[in-house]
């Protein structure tokens, strides 16, 4: 080698060693790479709308409780909640208490670890018309209804009229608890079902129409509920399981978890806070 | 010392110097393109600008163009990062999209402090800003007739309040127009009967800020998201974003991009 090859050898390698050191060193994610929540003050709740008043309240006491932290509150999907805090973008999600199967997976591929505390339970009753005279149904009638298998009333000891099957949304809480505790894994949503809001069930609800509804709304809307195998929901009945139709609704967070999260948690189980708040919803508390 | 080896250090040093002047003069440039909502592009322009000093070989392009589109774009690799005024809807989603909530704003609905009205629902604010309501009377008030102002510009404000209260239409052709925020509150402080809108920064005591929904306007109600006409603003980022994208984002929630946002009126929410 040359002297002038050894030269324009060492001043391209020193030429690429200081463009080297010139380029931005490689930033890690936005939010930190883990997922942790940015900041101690702060906290960003996401989830299920059926949560979102208990939520919104909760956030506002805490704030005022602890001047200076930032609670906010954003209502979507269950399952876009409990998405978003796999991945970091919320600290809190709200949903009900089974982690659908993806989401499982999504969390053990990323290697989070999600921590569930149960909030509150949430009731589904079936609902009728007030001039109906049906008064009881049995889980496997009523299952049978709302899949098509029973179409007319006097097969369950009514007038000789043709049932008209309500349902709600399938991203609810509601469609999701009475899936999965009167359809089951056999059973599907006759496609006859007429979609209606949460909000119009009393108006939807026609002199042979037959739907469900969350215990909080059935209670605001002073809808007619029917007993299941004998038992109505009521705050005894469904904090000691004997009324079928009920799930959890809960708090998700991550581990490890932080301060703020651990204090927001216990805010929605405290009995003069979130407990309290569930009471005053309508909901039967866990506390 | 031999010539030739004098010779070889001094090419040498020229060499490490030319390199050096190299590396300063001609700097590989990168694009971050961000586009979404009208109204966080035009919040965001205060951290960009602060970003793009901390970033001098940067080249940052912020364009409107609608939260809707700019998902998609953003999915589709066409943008770096999405400003959005909504979370993704349900059907948008994506395991490989982050949604990150920036900040927050509001509209306060204004009355004459003189006026014995103090809360209005979303559907009465509808129906006086459609002029179907032209009578406080029939919302428990006097027995005058509504004076509703309404922003000239289609912007900023104006756009928020067609949106939230109006279902995106424009309010009625009797409404009474105000130029800025600042003619919106004269207006609206005298005259007895005038109702209008400020967006959250705009409020001052000159005005009555009337509940809505029966939930008053605050820093409190608008985090909890329990006052109906605050808005909340994300910036979206998918996949493999770049690290200069990512560092965006990072910038727009740290304290100094939160407090530029603030200073700005908006809610910082971190």
């Amino acid at each position: 080698m040359t002297p002038a090859r050894a030269v324009s050898l060492a001043g391209f390698a020193v030429a690429l060693a200081l463009g080297l050191a010139a380029m931005r060193p490689l930033s890690s994610r936005a939010d930190g790479g883990e997922g942790s929540a940015w900041s101690a003050s702060s906290l960003e709740i996401r989830g299920s709308g059926a949560m979102g008043q208990l939520a919104r309240s909760l956030a506002e006491q805490f704030m005022s409780e602890h001047p200076g932290t930032t609670v906010t509150v954003q209502t979507c999907g269950g399952h876009q909640a409990l998405k978003a805090l796999i991945i970091g973008t919320a600290d809190l999600a709200m949903g009900t208490d089974e982690i659908p199967e993806e989401l499982e997976k999504l969390s053990r591929d990323t290697g989070v670890k999600l921590k569930r505390t149960d909030v509150y339970r949430d009731a589904v009753e079936v609902v009728v018309h007030p001039t109906n005279p049906v008064r009881n149904l049995s889980s496997r009638q009523i299952r049978d209804i709302f899949r098509g298998a029973i179409s007319n009333w006097k097969e369950v000891g009514g007038p000789d009229a043709p049932i008209e099957v309500l349902t709600v949304s399938s991203t609810s809480a509601a469609y999701e608890v009475f899936k999965r505790r009167v359809l089951g894994s056999d059973a599907v949503m006759t496609p006859r079902a007429t979609v209606v809001g949460h909000r119009q069930m009393k108006e939807s609800l026609g002199p042979f129409a037959i739907a469900y509804a969350g215990m909080s709304q059935v209670g605001r809307q002073q809808l007619q509920a029917v007993t299941v195998d004998g038992i109505g929901a009521t705050a005894q009945t469904v904090s000691n399981g004997q009324y079928p139709i009920v799930r959890h609704m809960s708090v998700y967070q991550r581990e490890p978890s932080t301060a703020l999260a651990d204090q927001v948690v216990a805010s929605f189980l405290a009995p003069a806070q979130g407990q309290k708040l569930v009471l005053q919803a309508g909901n039967v508390p866990v506390n | 010392m031999r010539a030739r080896t004098a010779q070889a250090i001094g090419l040498m040093l020229s060499l490490l110097l030319a390199a050096a002047a190299c590396s300063k003069a001609a700097p590989p440039q990168e694009t971050l393109l961000i586009a979404g909502n009208a109204a966080l592009a035009r919040y965001l322009a205060p951290v960009i600008k602060e970003f793009q000093a901390r970033h001098p070989r940067a080249s940052v392009v912020c364009e409107p163009g609608g939260t809707t589109a700019a998902v998609i774009a953003l999915k589709r690799g066409a943008i770096d990062v999405a400003a959005l005024s909504r979370l993704v809807a349900a059907e948008e989603d994506d395991p490989s999209l982050r949604d990150y909530q920036v900040c927050r704003d509001g509209i306060a609905i204004v009355v004459n402090p003189k006026n014995p009205v103090s809360e209005l629902s979303l559907k009465q604010l509808d129906d006086i800003f459609s002029g179907d309501l032209t009578s406080w009377k029939q919302v428990g008030g006097a027995d005058a007739p509504i004076v509703a102002y309404s922003r000239e510009k289609a912007g900023g404000s104006s756009r928020s309040f067609s949106e939230m209260v109006l279902g995106g239409d424009d309010p009625f052709s009797g409404v009474k127009k105000v130029a800025s925020g600042k003619a919106m509150i004269a207006a609206v402080a005298a005259d007895p009967n005038g109702i209008g809108y400020l967006s959250l920064r705009r409020v001052s005591t000159e005005v009555k800020v009337a509940k809505v929904e029966g939930v008053e306007m605050s820093r409190l109600t608008m985090l909890s998201g329990r006052y109906p006409l605050s808005r909340t603003f994300y910036l979206g980022l998918y996949s493999k974003p770049s690290p200069l994208a990512e560092e965006f984002v990072r910038f727009t929630l740290s304290k100094e991009g939160q407090a530029l946002l603030a200073e700005e009126g908006l809610l910082s929410v971190r």
